[in-house]
């Protein structure tokens, strides 16, 4: 495996991982994971169709039970204490299911309830995301007119409003345009800028090789590689070679079949 | 073979391979064991009963009993129609395939009358098997009947589909589809109760033309063919046959056209509104409240599902103020509270779009579950208590607060139950799922609506003691469910990887 020293000792982690196991009748999705996610990075996770990063984003935000492991939300184990592990964490997943028959708005209030802001706080909040994402204009109508790109940046305003530090986004730039795209790529980086922390699965390459501060591929339910752009193709042993290619060589390295479960 | 029938057979089988499986996917396999006990006691009793008969009964009961069973198929037929010619996802690969259009539409519409047979066979199948071996082997016809009817059903549910969607548009026709089928569901009844709606000068009347018409050839046909007569069974042959190859025949371009269409008349409307609530709600109880009330008001599908249900309280309550007097609106309040409360509770527990951004937030379930709770409880106790205000009017303004009391402490429980066993259904499969849930659930929440009912009745009566101890099992049934129906883990579908 092409992993670089666990951060963990050296940075204060947004999000701590350790032996997460997940298993759905047979087949088993995630394998003794382990991931050390320090503070105010873009962490992009990597793997292909199948790999458990859906999966293992789903166990991290709370969604999935693992089978076994422990998932830590900046100190806060979150077997121990959910709720307050769950209160700096935002996730958006590939396909977000929002009300349709609600507006803008409501639904932005709903979720500034779920997150118990006070009022004065969120509803300036929740109308400069809409400026910001480009919403506002639309907030007369009900979400279920919107285009997919459009519920994509209301997902993304939903995950906003209570102000996490730690994001999980699934695909967030499937079925944007060039323009949507970009909006979301400077919004996640302003984000990371001010301290946030954002873990995102993609499968555009070129996207995690431009704005992630480390790199996690995995493979089979496994971390195969770990680190820094620079340390994997050093692992990798391609000195100027693309993401790409490391991703390509990686997945293709033959790995350990799992276990039979018992 | 023909390439028409072998197309037909090939997509009529993988539609009913997915219906079954959709049928015995998660808790559906208890459904299917109260299903066969059903049918199990079904046929004891109807044995019991058929083999004390010396004599057929009356044709006219037989036909009314047909017509039930025929009516029951064409609401379930209707129901479905839309769904199953208009929504399903398999039309991108079926008509963009050199299969026949004209194949898909038999296929469609025979699926449409296998569900429709199904939807009556626990109900029918017991009395057809009883009178066949109590009463005549000539009643085997009737399983013929039941098939022909089904057909019928099919055939007029595809006319309605197809004609409601070339006038309004696919969400419309929905709409519509679902507030008719539930009429002609219910027309037998309503038909029933006409007399006790009209004043009484009209009631005679109407009673003997209601069994003139029972006693009509026509009315008595499929009766007649399920007892063997060649003529009307040859008739109903001929007549669903023609029905069927006609729809086959006639309908395809149309459903054709009307499916090319579907996608930008299904598109949402731009419903323009207040884009910012004038009053930014905090807490997570009443923001949750609002949500809910919002997205019932809004879902013109979801009323037309729920409202039908008025049909069959409504006419009681005007045949209660008729023939009882007024006092018979406070039992009609408790049913009306419960009633909706259970099935508003259910849109907003089980019916929850949102789940994935509910349980990674930090909201507290017991908290989520009772702003849910209130949700479903709030529209269905205001109704109830406008009833109160028109007894209380009436001059019974305690029995209307008993009412009232009675009512929203029944409709709590029985919106407890819906919130403690949450199982996550699709908004648009919910009340499809609902009869497939935990039935020990659904059988407490009737017990505890009916003896309610029937304790503020009997007291409203007269009998005020006889009421108030059955009024007060009820209420000890109330306060059972909120002590030992404890809270079940929501039931999600585990992801795959």
């Amino acid at each position: 495996m092409f992993t670089s020293p666990s951060p963990e000792a050296s940075l204060p982690l947004a999000c701590a991982v350790r032996g997460l196991r997940k298993s759905f009748g047979l087949n088993r999705a995630v394998d003794g994971l382990d991931l050390a996610i320090p503070r105010g990075q873009l962490y992009a996770f990597l793997g292909p169709n199948g790999a458990g990063k859906t999966t293992s984003i789903r166990m991290i935000a709370g969604l999935l039970r693992p089978d076994a492991g422990q998932v830590v939300i900046q100190g806060i184990d979150l077997a121990v204490d959910p709720i307050e592990a769950k209160r700096p964490l935002a996730y958006v997943p590939d396909d977000p299911l929002l009300y349709g028959k609600l507006r803008p708005m409501e639904y932005l209030e709903f979720v500034s309830a779920l997150w118990s802001l006070p009022a004065a706080a969120a509803r300036p909040r929740a109308e400069e995301l809409l400026r910001t994402l480009g919403l506002w204009e639309k907030r007369d109508e009900r979400i279920e007119a919107f285009s997919r790109g459009m519920k994509q940046k209301m997902a993304l305003a939903g995950a906003l409003v209570h102000a996490p530090t730690l994001m999980l986004l699934d695909e967030p730039l499937t079925g944007l345009d060039a323009s949507a795209a970009r909006l979301v790529k400077d919004l996640l980086s302003d984000f990371v800028r001010q301290g946030g922390t954002v873990v995102l699965t993609t499968h555009i390459l070129e996207v995690a090789e431009r704005m992630a501060e480390r790199i996690g591929i995995i493979q089979a339910g496994r971390l195969a590689a770990e680190g820094t752009l620079d340390e994997l193709r050093e692992r990798a042993g391609q000195t100027g070679g693309t993401l790409e290619d490391i991703f390509l060589r990686v997945t293709a390295a033959p790995t350990e079949s799992p276990p039979p479960l018992p | 073979m023909s390439p028409l029938v072998s197309q037909t057979l090939l997509i009529l089988r993988n539609d009913l391979r997915i219906n079954w499986r959709e049928f015995r996917s998660g808790r559906l396999s208890v459904g299917l064991i109260v299903i066969g006990l059903l049918l199990i006691l079904g046929h004891v009793i109807a044995f019991l009963v058929f083999l004390r008969l010396k004599q057929p009964p009356p044709i006219a009961l037989e036909a009314f009993g047909w017509a039930f069973f025929g009516l029951i198929m064409l609401s379930a037929a209707m129901t479905q129609s839309i769904g199953l010619l208009y929504e399903r996802a398999d039309f991108d690969l079926l008509l963009s395939s050199p299969v026949q259009p004209r194949a898909v539409l038999a296929a469609r519409m025979l699926s449409l009358g296998a569900g429709a047979a199904v939807t009556v066979a626990p109900f029918l199948l017991p009395v057809l098997n009883g009178a066949i071996f109590g009463l005549s082997p000539h009643y085997a016809a009737g399983y013929l009947v039941w098939l022909l009817l089904a057909a019928l059903a099919a055939s007029l549910g595809v006319w309605m589909a197809l004609g409601l969607v070339r006038w309004i548009g696919v969400r419309r026709a929905r709409i519509v589809a679902q507030v008719a089928a539930a009429l002609f569901g219910a027309s037998l009844y309503l038909g029933l109760q006409l007399p006790n709606l009209l004043p009484r000068e009209f009631k005679r009347g109407t009673s003997e033309r209601l069994q003139a018409v029972a006693g009509s050839v026509w009315f008595a046909a499929p009766a007649r063919a399920a007892r063997g007569e060649g003529v009307p069974l040859a008739t109903l042959i001929a007549l669903a046959g023609a029905c069927v190859a006609l729809t086959t025949r006639q309908m395809a371009r149309t459903f054709i056209s009307g499916t090319q269409d579907a996608t930008v008349v299904a598109a949402p409307s731009r419903r323009a509104g207040r884009g910012s609530p004038q009053r930014w709600t905090e807490g997570l109880a009443r923001a949750t409240v609002r949500k809910e009330i919002r997205l019932i008001l809004r879902d013109p599908l979801l009323i037309a599902q729920i409202l039908p249900s008025a049909l069959y309280i409504l006419p009681a309550l005007f045949s209660f103020g008729r023939q009882g007097g007024w006092l018979l609106l406070a039992p009609v309040m408790v049913v009306t509270a419960t009633q909706f409360s259970s099935m508003l509770t259910a849109v907003a527990a089980a019916g929850e779009e949102g789940w994935d951004l509910i349980r990674m937030s930090p909201a507290h379930d017991l908290t989520l579950r009772l702003a849910k709770m209130a949700a479903g409880l709030v529209v269905p106790v205001a109704f109830s208590a406008i009833i109160g205000l028109v007894l209380a009017i009436a001059g019974h303004p305690w029995l209307a607060l008993t009412g009232l009391l009675i009512g929203a402490s029944t409709a709590s429980a029985a919106a407890w139950l819906q919130v403690t066993d949450i199982e996550p259904v699709a908004r648009k499969d919910l009340f499809k799922r609902r009869a497939q849930r935990s039935k020990l659930r659904g059988v407490i929440t009737v017990l505890l609506m009916m003896s309610a009912a029937a304790g503020m009745g009997i007291a409203a009566q007269g009998s005020l003691w006889i009421g108030v101890v059955v009024l007060g099992v009820s209420q000890l049934g109330v306060i059972a469910c909120f002590t030992f129906a404890s809270i079940k883990p929501i039931h999600f579908e585990p992801s795959s990887a």
